[in-house]
């Protein structure tokens, strides 16, 4: 198999060595916690005034998801719709905190990843309330019981973006949780092969994992260039065996399991200390916070509260959900940080667009940088003059919304924007298409 | 001299046969067999090609009547004066027509909704909605934009000093464009002689409404309490109007403590202040 080298893509520019420490925070006052999964809401099992202690589980799965517990101990405010990251209202548990710091006894542990059973692996994944972050946060017990057949477990450790760190972070500084998670992941699925994958800028890792794998495992480390978009999975595969994974496929249909770093760190920890997942490690950046870093967050921490945390220093104007590239802006401060907040970015002035949009120069940036091998402006522009069907054959439907094209062009063009209003329109038009297929009626 | 321009003038005629020849058998081998009807339905159809019937503008229906694949009255554009010409041509019934027209179920003013944010980017409300629903309090409500302005055939929408779209009603044809482009699902056809319209699409509590447009359905119920006619009632937080029922006294449009009840005396509405 022939490793394909991604083409186009941007330089994260991260410096190799290592990286500053995971910062901790005091527990917040308030949290909102989201009960919202893909496809399902949750089962609240507490009500309003109820009192519950740090580690309880607050709502349960009806069907297919995982539980969610409280990070810290208080009292439950309400039970109510809350404003979710994607500005829909999902019910939320608000949560106060009396700082009593109080916890429910953790599960046992095991001391090893090969341990537990593959059954008991999946269990613990599910009891502790880990979702498979990078399958859009569906259950990882789900992923770790695949119904095709996996040859190979990878570990992406190369989800660089530019300024977001918070999965590098958990790589150098608490790697062997990651690797235990890791292990027991492998085992759980059983896959005779594994990779942990690593970008170009944390090469002085290879060596403390190396060392600490034996014959036994399996895994092998890949070094792969320091580029954005490296760690999408249809890139990642590519770069690392040459397969071809189609745009909007799981990587299980071409006999791969594709793990983040946040999740291996949960499952790691879920097994070994026995501890659900409740926090994570949420990159802070921009000017409108005096710390930035990398801060282990309670999930359901307002981003207004994690702000104050960092340090607020002026009037923020722009908080990004998500990284530089790839996020998108919110609306309000009063949303919990979730399992897929990698980054927070907050701005005093507005960094988006900022060059006032003049035409386009044609200095074909965009396309020398697209993975997908696109042409941005073209697809933009169709996408401004309405003309969908056109967008859709020059390959709308295939951006991923890297954001690499938006990043590069020197006039400031919103183009995923575009791209992904073209996407919105050709996928509503399918829709309405199907739902009006009798649309041609027998005359009698 | 005169012998050149003969010569000049032969060989031209003769060409010229030769060319005729020519097309004669070409037009001969490449004939197309086509219902003569389809142009002459192409021209008793409105020929806005708004594309509202589904099919790729007159021409596309048209074919697809001559070929007895649709009915006449698909066509929203057209009036009934026109339908009875088609479907008379056609020999088929052409059926009760409806006229409707689009209403705008929003009123969430500028003034009277609240806005979290400012939006920079497109200026389209399908792009700003996709990024965190938008930048308004209420996930539900008209973002203010204008794209179904931009994309109405007919030039029957405005946008409002307000920030609301206003539809000229003696203009709009009911093709229904505009619910289809509009992300929040705010525009909605309905009959002009429709008495009572609900300006609010929410379908979140009253408290959470309250929290973020002063002029939404809250979902207290004194409409349904101040009606005699039973014709309004609350489902899932919305009020909901019963058309056939409401004679559009105005009871509940006067005790509705958000404004969010809207009466139409049965008039045609028309632009003249915008």
């Amino acid at each position: 198999m022939r490793r394909r080298r991604m083409p186009g893509g941007v330089r994260t520019g991260e410096p190799p060595g290592p990286l500053g420490p995971i910062l901790s925070l005091a527990d917040p006052k308030r949290l909102i916690l989201a009960c919202a999964q893909p496809g399902h809401q949750l089962n609240p099992l507490v009500k309003k005034r109820e009192r519950v202690v740090g580690g309880q589980r607050l709502a349960e799965p009806n069907g297919e998801g995982f539980p969610i517990y409280a990070p810290c101990a208080g009292t439950v405010t309400d039970v109510a719709p809350a404003l979710s990251s994607t500005g829909d209202f999902v019910l939320a548990i608000f949560l106060e905190n009396d700082g009593s710091g109080e916890t429910a006894p953790a599960l046992p542990g095991w001391d090893d990843p090969t341990d537990p059973t593959p059954e008991a692996i999946r269990l613990r994944a599910l009891e502790a309330g880990i979702p498979d972050v990078a399958r859009g946060g569906i259950a990882l017990a789900r992923s770790l019981a695949p119904t095709t057949p996996i040859q190979t477990v990878v570990l992406n450790g190369c989800t660089t973006e530019p300024l977001v760190q918070a999965e590098r972070v958990l790589l150098h500084h608490e790697w062997e949780t990651v690797l235990f998670g890791f292990r027991a992941a492998i085992r759980a699925i059983g896959a005779p092969e594994a990779i942990v994958a690593l970008s170009v800028a944390d090469r002085p890792l290879v060596g403390t994992l190396s060392q600490s794998l034996t014959e036994r495992d399996a895994i092998t480390i890949e070094i792969l260039p320091d580029r954005y978009p490296q760690g999408l999975e249809r890139y990642l595969l590519a770069a690392l065996r040459g397969v071809d994974l189609p745009v909007g496929e799981d990587p299980a249909t071409v006999g791969f399991a594709v793990f983040d770093v946040t999740t291996m760190h949960a499952l790691g920890r879920a097994l070994r200390d026995g501890q659900p997942f409740t926090h994570r490690v949420v990159t802070v950046a921009g000017d409108g916070v005096a710390r930035p870093g990398n801060y282990r967050v309670p999930l359901g921490m307002p981003l207004g509260a994690l702000m104050e945390a960092a340090g607020r220093q002026g009037t923020i104007r722009q908080l990004v959900w998500g990284g530089p590239l790839s996020g998108t802006a919110v609306a309000s401060e009063e949303i919990g940080v979730c399992a897929n907040t990698r980054a927070v970015l907050a701005y005093q002035q507005p960094v988006s667009f900022e060059v006032p949009t003049t035409d386009c120069i044609r200095c074909g940036r965009c396309i020398d940088v697209c993975p997908e091998r696109l042409s941005p402006i073209y697809l933009a522009r169709y996408a401004e003059h309405k003309r969908w069907d056109e967008a859709e054959a020059e390959g709308a439907l295939l951006c991923s919304s890297c954001g690499a094209c938006s990043y590069v062009c020197p006039t400031g063009r919103p183009l995923v924007q575009s791209i992904q209003l073209a996407r919105y329109e050709i996928l509503r038009q399918r829709e309405a298409e199907r739902a009006s297929q009798p649309k041609e009626v027998a005359v009698p | 001299m005169v012998s050149s321009m003969v010569t000049a003038g032969a060989v031209m005629g003769v060409i010229g046969v030769l060319f005729s020849i020519g097309l004669f058998y070409a037009a001969r081998a490449f004939h197309v067999e086509e219902d003569e009807r389809v142009e002459l339905l192409t021209n008793m159809l409105p020929g806005a090609n708004c594309g509202a019937c589904g099919f790729s503008g007159c021409s596309g229906l048209a074919q697809a009547l001559a070929a007895g694949r649709a009915q006449p009255t698909q066509c929203s554009v057209a009036n009934s004066e026109q339908l009875a010409k088609i479907a008379e041509f056609l020999g088929v019934e052409a059926g009760p027509v409806e006229r409707q027209v689009a209403r705008v179920m929003c009123g969430g003013t500028s003034a009277k909704a609240t806005q979290l944010a400012g939006y920079v980017g497109l200026e389209d409300c399908r792009a700003a909605h996709l990024i965190a629903s938008g930048p308004k309090g209420c996930t539900y409500g008209c973002l203010g934009l204008g794209t179904c302005v931009q994309e109405c055939p007919f030039d029957a929408m405005v946008l409002g000093p307000d920030g609301l779209p206003v539809v000229d009603e003696s203009v709009c044809t009911g093709c229904g464009i505009c619910v289809q482009v509009c992300p929040r699902g705010i525009m909605q056809l309905v009959s002009p002689e429709a008495p009572l319209t609900v300006r609010c699409v929410s379908p979140m509590a009253g408290k959470q409404v309250r929290a973020v447009c002063q002029a939404g359905c809250i979902a207290c119920k004194i409409c349904e309490r101040v009606c005699d006619q039973d014709a309004i009632h609350v489902i899932d937080n919305l009020a909901r109007v019963n058309e056939e029922l409401c004679n559009g006294c105005g009871a509940c449009v006067e005790k509705c403590p958000t404004h969010c009840l809207e009466l139409t005396d049965g008039q045609v509405r028309v632009l003249e202040a915008v």
